[in-house]
């Protein structure tokens, strides 16, 4: 039997190396991150997708995830707001009093970024990554990818076909995560140069990086009961969201 | 399982003067690789005379939509094969990639694909009474609804979660059945089903991994359960795919609409049909009688846990529907 097309040896031909772990020192390293690493890891992005693209492994190697996020979070403000309006004017304990409290000013939020993104250029932004088979990381923090001599990634799991973007995104939502009080309008402007892409593909990052990502998956935990928490700690999480999605940039 | 079930032998592919290096599973098919390129090889579970009405439903169409599956002929020019008391046939690949419906893009070039593959197929008959279901969802959509109250009877005495949650909402899903009926019978359903114009090949099978995307078209593949019917069927099981695991969103419908409104639009009949359609809570009907008719071989926490997935999205099928409601 021949061998099935092999997503590490592929990436090896690339000049990416697929390695088991990342030295301790380069790990203490990458615990103060500032704004010359993002740069630097914004480069390293770039040369990974620049290798990567124009992949033609089918898709049980490689799955298809364009259109995935947006569809994500679109999906998420349908189900919160739904929600929302039901225990808006009865909220039953101390996360749904917060909810009330906040959730109207993150509904209108998310669906800035949602309106943003569908009046922008999204459609021809996928037509790109389709046309030009472009392959995401999805974690593209430093823990995940660096650059040595050649391009060296721990798990490539992740992998599969994608809008460039996306992983900037990843990126920068991660380290809005860690309250990294980065300027994030700035950094976008880096990757959009790094990577060769059109202003459009700027407003599309902001908008997405807009969306209150962390408060939504909090939320929608909750709506779900994935987790078996107390409403008290449901509580801190969602204070603790809001701190991590900070500001909208649109 | 299926795949157990195949012949995999050289002399049945000296039928087709091929040399086969290698048989790799896709699916319920073979996916072979030989001298002549790759092919998929295909057992057939239906009548010969049903693979013929495939057949000749795709030369009929092929003068104005070709972006669908081909076959290779055997030696003597036939389309199949019988060996050792089964059916086979033999496909040329479709190259590109499997479409995906969280991808606006590719839902988009599938319902232009579509929109043509209909238009293309106007005019098209059959005698055989399996593949012609023109005129006959009302008395199908009604024999569903008797049996969903065969399995609510036999719910009530069997004690199970899935039983359980499906008696709790059964009469939701009673009420929406009912409701599209009776839509349906006051609409001009009937009428429609006498005018050719409205008349198409329907694929009926309209998963995503059925529909490959190759540069900016879509191609279709897999017609095995294709049937003549009015086109609307089709957009109604369009529908129903692309927008099951997104919460029911009006939206990507619209957006479907509008794309096969392009050409050859939707006639308001016909849309007011499309939403009694839509109405019929045929995924619930589905799964329940999978369930208790032991159609699949699912674990008791596979069913409950799609049940409660449907269950979940009830509201959000609700708003769906009053939305649709609007624009009818």
């Amino acid at each position: 039997m021949k061998n099935s097309p092999n997503l590490s040896c592929y990436l090896y031909l690339k000049g990416i190396v697929k390695l088991d772990s990342f030295d301790e020192k380069y790990l203490e390293s990458i615990k103060n991150i500032d704004k010359n690493n993002v740069i630097n890891q914004i480069e390293t992005l770039a040369k990974f997708h620049k290798s990567s693209m124009g992949c033609f492994l089918p898709q049980n190697v490689i799955k298809n995830k364009i259109g995935r996020m947006v569809l994500y979070n679109r999906t998420s403000l349908r189900k919160l707001s739904l929600y929302f309006e039901k225990i808006k004017s009865n909220p039953k304990n101390s996360f749904e009093e917060l909810l009330t409290c906040r959730g109207e000013e993150m509904i209108k939020r998310a669906e800035t970024s949602l309106n943003h993104i569908y009046l922008g250029e999204y459609l021809e932004i996928i037509k790109r990554s389709m046309k030009r088979n472009e392959l995401c990381i999805k974690n593209s923090y430093f823990d995940n990818i660096r650059k040595n001599e050649k391009i060296e990634i721990l798990n490539c799991d992740n992998i599969c076909y994608d809008m460039v973007e996306i992983d900037g995104l990843y990126l920068f939502i991660k380290l809005k995560s860690k309250n990294n009080d980065f300027d994030y309008k700035e950094l976008i402007k880096f990757f959009i140069e790094a990577e060769n892409l059109t202003k459009e593909s700027g407003d599309f990052m902001e908008a997405l990086l807009s969306f209150p990502y962390y408060f939504m998956k909090c939320a929608i935990r909750y709506i779900d009961r994935k987790k078996e928490w107390q409403e008290d700690y449901y509580k801190k999480r969602l204070i603790k969201s809001i701190e991590k999605d900070g500001e909208s940039i649109i | 399982m299926e795949l157990l079930k195949y012949t995999l032998e050289d002399e049945l592919f000296e039928k087709y003067n091929l040399t086969v290096s290698e048989a790799v599973p896709n699916r319920k098919v073979y996916l072979l690789l030989t001298d002549q390129g790759e092919k998929y090889f295909k057992k057939i579970n239906y009548p010969i005379k049903e693979l013929y009405f495939i057949y000749n439903s795709l030369t009929y169409i092929s003068e104005k939509f070709d972006r669908v599956l081909s076959f290779y002929k055997t030696k003597e020019g036939e389309i199949y094969t019988n060996y050792k008391g089964s059916n086979y046939v033999i496909l040329n690949k479709v190259e590109g990639r499997e479409g995906s419906f969280l991808n606006p893009v590719d839902i988009l070039y599938m319902t232009a694909a579509l929109r043509e593959l209909h238009g293309a197929s106007i005019g098209l008959k059959t005698d055989i009474v399996e593949r012609n279901k023109t005129g006959a969802l009302i008395e199908s959509l009604k024999d569903k609804l008797s049996k969903m109250e065969l399995f609510y009877k036999i719910g009530s005495i069997t004690n199970t979660d899935f039983s359980e949650l499906f008696i709790k909402n059964y009469k939701k899903y009673e009420e929406e059945a009912k409701k599209s009926i009776s839509l349906l019978e006051s609409s001009n359903y009937l009428k429609l089903c006498r005018d050719e114009k409205y008349i198409s090949l329907n694929h009926h099978d309209l998963a995503h991994h059925n529909i490959i995307i190759n540069e900016d078209k879509a191609y279709f593949i897999d017609f095995d359960y294709s049937i003549i019917d009015l086109r609307v069927h089709d957009i109604c099981n369009f529908i129903n795919k692309t927008n099951r695991n997104f919460n029911y969103d009006f939206e990507k419908c619209n957006s479907i609409l509008n794309e096969y409104n392009k050409e050859n639009a939707l006639s308001p009949e016909e849309i007011k049909v499309l939403y009694g359609m839509l109405l019929f809570p045929i995924d619930v009907y589905n799964l329940t009688c999978n369930y208790f008719t032991k159609n699949k071989l699912w674990q008791e926490e596979d069913f409950l846990s799609k049940l409660r997935d449907k269950t979940e999205k009830n509201e959000f099928r609700e708003i769906f529907l009053n939305e649709f409601e609007k624009i009818c």
